[in-house]
């Protein structure tokens, strides 16, 4: 691939979707529904078309060149040449992937997006929120310089904001969009912190350059677990980790499609992705490793826990998208890094398409979300529940769904994640969430679309237009096939996804983690897959047949246990208590005692004084801020024009 | 990379963004827009602060335009808190309504 054309290639995947969005802000509002609509999905197809190309010119490439990073034009030079900051993008394996699924999958929802909203006033804003989100994405992920990748983490931020408050006239949404704002910026100091270290360190932000300067970051050493560690809280406030991840089920207040592009396929994934992308230093810092790995499957356990119990639609699958993004950071954190990228393409599928079919199921029901007030809706919605039941079992790992090729295969390489007894842990603990989603995925689909409608809406509910359908099922029908050709979790099986993206791994620190071995692979598929399959099974026992014995057990279990599911383990009300209470109580003091006593005291003080002195001018002015700024200007213009006309000479 | 000869270009459109923001300063009574107006001047004089640093190869040009960039969010902060405050009290958002300087 020459310079040109990846630098053409990357001017227009950003383009198309920059472009979309200000024509949509600009002029739609005008132009009215129908150019909202083509224009806000037209650009996406463009840019999923350059995307395509993209792919085919990386694959094309000849190996060993797999990789370029282009300058489309130098942005800051500081310093005499210290700080030199370009506008880079990076195309290689890695990037053309992401690039791939945010088009592919965006596109499709972009055109759900055309009926979901049909009767929403801001469509026009709507389509270009949208667009802007998938320009800022594709930045972040084809980004060759990390002040350009800085940029775009905030602008994914920014666009999740407006989005999730986008019914701004509901105060849950507004304070929901804040929250997650607010949560997020937590991860963007952490990662300006850790790019100023790696500044003073390698002299460079360039990414090809950080990673060729490797040798400046002492392996093991503290600066630069230091560093991991902080552009892994970033990745933690992006992707929903614990301890910063109480934002992303109150980002179910947005719009259904915003679910399903920004807070399940893309943009919470980005944690991954910078964490793949960081491999060269992460390989050289194993505590922040094992700390990674650590929080991811602590957070994949809880948030399955939580699923469990939650009894909104789009809640529950909210945590179960968080459980499986903790599944990928622990893929991530172990070293297996194509396998934790796998498991992110595949998910962007199968959960799009759950939050997708959840919110035709919302639509029918008339904005109900309660899923106690479902059931019985598979005869209702036939092509919505068939998708659905596709996307469960490929969310839940059952044999040959899209879900059983990547979990499978990430958890296999949890067997070998290192020495001593932790990382076998951390498998068990894998294994075990394969149970609970299982549980959770199927627990969902029984009590929606199983057993007897619960309210009249059901009874009235009807499919969704063809509009919302098309690409749910298409969608239903990749979540079956579309891990076939890629990559199968039987070593020297079909391995084409870990061979496309081994050039990016292969650079750099080589990588802790080694491939199974044959035995021990084919041992773990089997013990996942049965455990996968457990699960399913008790739900089925538990929620669609109505099994005494199951359920009661689950009575059995300690009372405590159930509260702290429902209650998502109080994480809320401890941030409420530990945080924020106490920063409300600092400015309720500041606002009480500090600002009338101390700051209003002086500045009326100073204000009354001058009143009293100027009693006698006062009626000289007007009052009107205009006249001052107008008297302001005709003395600045006519201070330089003496300046230039008698001093200067 | 801009060549030298954009130099004069630079400075116009400077100006003419400082003209236009001025303008609305004095003109428009909604003190949003008159907030709006006092970022595009602020704006303004970045530009020709990094004109001139670029082409006098100096970098505190920039680094003043950051400065500027942090004045301007302070002051956007605060405006907006009033504008936000005087909203509150239900009060036309006005800013020939809301002058109180001679009384």
């Amino acid at each position: 691939m020459s310079v040109d054309v990846a630098s053409t290639l990357v001017l227009l995947i950003l383009l198309f979707p920059l472009g979309g969005a200000a024509l949509n802000a600009l002029l739609g509002p005008r132009l009215g529904r129908q150019f909202v609509n083509v224009v806000g999905t037209a650009s996406i197809l463009a840019s999923f078309v350059v995307a395509t190309l993209l792919l085919a010119n990386v694959v094309g490439a000849p190996s060993g060149h797999s990789s370029i990073t282009v300058r489309l034009w130098q942005w800051l030079n500081l310093g005499s040449g210290n700080l030199s900051v370009g506008m880079d993008f990076t195309l290689d394996p890695l990037s053309a992937i992401m690039a791939m699924v945010i088009t592919g999958v965006g596109f499709l929802i972009h055109v759900y997006s055309v009926g979901y909203m049909e009767h929403d006033e801001g469509i026009a804003r709507f389509f270009a929120y949208m667009n802007f989100f998938i320009f800022s994405m594709l930045g972040l992920v084809l980004a060759g310089d990390l002040v350009i990748l800085i940029i775009g983490w905030a602008l994914v931020a920014f666009s999740s904001y407006v989005l999730i408050g986008f019914w701004h006239d509901r105060p849950s949404a507004v304070l929901a969009a804040r929250k997650a704002f607010i949560t997020q910026v937590v991860g963007d100091v952490a990662m300006v912190i850790a790019a100023f270290l790696i500044f003073l360190n390698a002299h460079t932000l360039s990414l090809p350059n950080v990673f060729a300067r490797t040798a400046a970051f002492p392996s093991g050493g503290i600066l630069v677990t230091g560093i991991c560690v902080l552009l892994a809280i970033g990745a933690f406030a992006k992707s929903a980790q614990f301890p910063l991840h109480t934002w992303l089920p109150d980002a179910m207040e947005g719009p259904t499609p915003v679910s399903a592009l920004i807070h399940a396929a893309t943009m919470v994934t980005a944690g991954v992705y910078l964490i793949a992308r960081f491999h060269p230093l992460f390989n050289l810092a194993p505590v922040a490793e094992g700390m990674v790995a650590c929080v991811g499957i602590g957070t994949a356990l809880m948030a399955g826990v939580i699923a469990l119990s939650q009894i909104d639609i789009k809640r529950v699958i909210a945590y179960s998208t968080m459980s499986q993004i903790g599944l990928m950071i622990y893929a991530v954190g172990i070293g297996a890094y194509s396998a934790g990228l796998f498991h992110f393409a595949m998910h962007s599928v199968f959960k799009a398409l759950l939050f997708m079919a959840a919110g035709n199921v919302i639509h029918a029901l008339r904005d109900e979300q309660d899923i106690r007030l479902m059931g019985g809706l598979s005869a209702r919605m036939r092509w919505t529940q068939w998708s659905f039941l596709s996307g469960s079992l490929a969310l839940a790992g059952i044999p040959i769904f899209a879900g059983w090729f990547s979990k499978e295969n990430l958890l296999g390489f949890g067997t070998v994640s290192g020495p001593g007894a932790a990382p076998w842990l951390l498998y068990v603990v894998g294994v075990g969430i394969n149970v609970l989603t299982g549980l959770y995925a199927f627990r969902l689909w029984a009590v929606v679309f199983q057993g007897e409608p619960q309210t009249a809406r059901v009874w009235a509910a009807k499919e969704a237009r063809r509009v919302m359908l098309i690409p749910v099922v298409m969608l239903g029908v990749l979540s079956l096939i579309v891990a076939w050709p890629l990559q199968w979790p039987i070593p020297n099986a079909v391995r084409v996804f870990t061979d496309f993206l081994a050039p990016v791994f292969a650079a750099g620190p080589p990588t802790p983690a080694a491939e199974p071995g044959v035995g021990l692979a084919t041992v773990a598929l089997v013990i996942g897959t049965l455990a996968s399959l457990f699960g399913v099974g008790l739900a089925q026992r538990i929620w669609v047949r109505g099994d005494p014995e199951p359920a009661a057990l689950l009575v059995r279990l300690p009372r405590g246990l159930p509260l702290l599911s429902y209650n998502k383990f109080y994480f809320d009300e401890l941030y409420d208590r530990a945080l924020v209470n106490p920063t409300r109580a600092v400015a309720r003091t500041l606002r009480r005692v500090v600002e009338p006593d101390i700051m209003d005291g002086w500045v009326s003080g100073v204000g009354s004084v001058l009143r009293g002195l100027s009693i006698d001018v006062r009626s000289v002015e007007t009052g009107f801020i205009r006249d001052y700024a107008s008297l302001f200007a005709v003395f600045a213009v006519l201070f330089v024009v003496i300046t230039v006309v008698f001093v200067a000479r | 990379m801009i060549s030298t000869g954009a130099f004069p270009y630079l400075l116009g459109l400077s100006a003419f963004l400082f003209t236009i923001g001025a303008a609305g300063v004095l003109i428009r009574r909604n003190p949003i827009v008159v907030l709006m107006c006092i970022e595009l001047m602020l704006n303004a004089g970045n530009i020709a602060l990094i004109a001139y640093g670029r082409f006098l190869n100096s970098v505190e040009g920039q680094i003043f335009a950051f400065m500027v960039i942090v004045v301007a969010a302070a002051e956007v902060v605060v405006g907006l808190a009033l504008v936000t405050a005087i909203f509150r009290l239900g009060r036309e958002l006005d800013v020939d309504d809301l002058s109180e300087m001679s009384e």
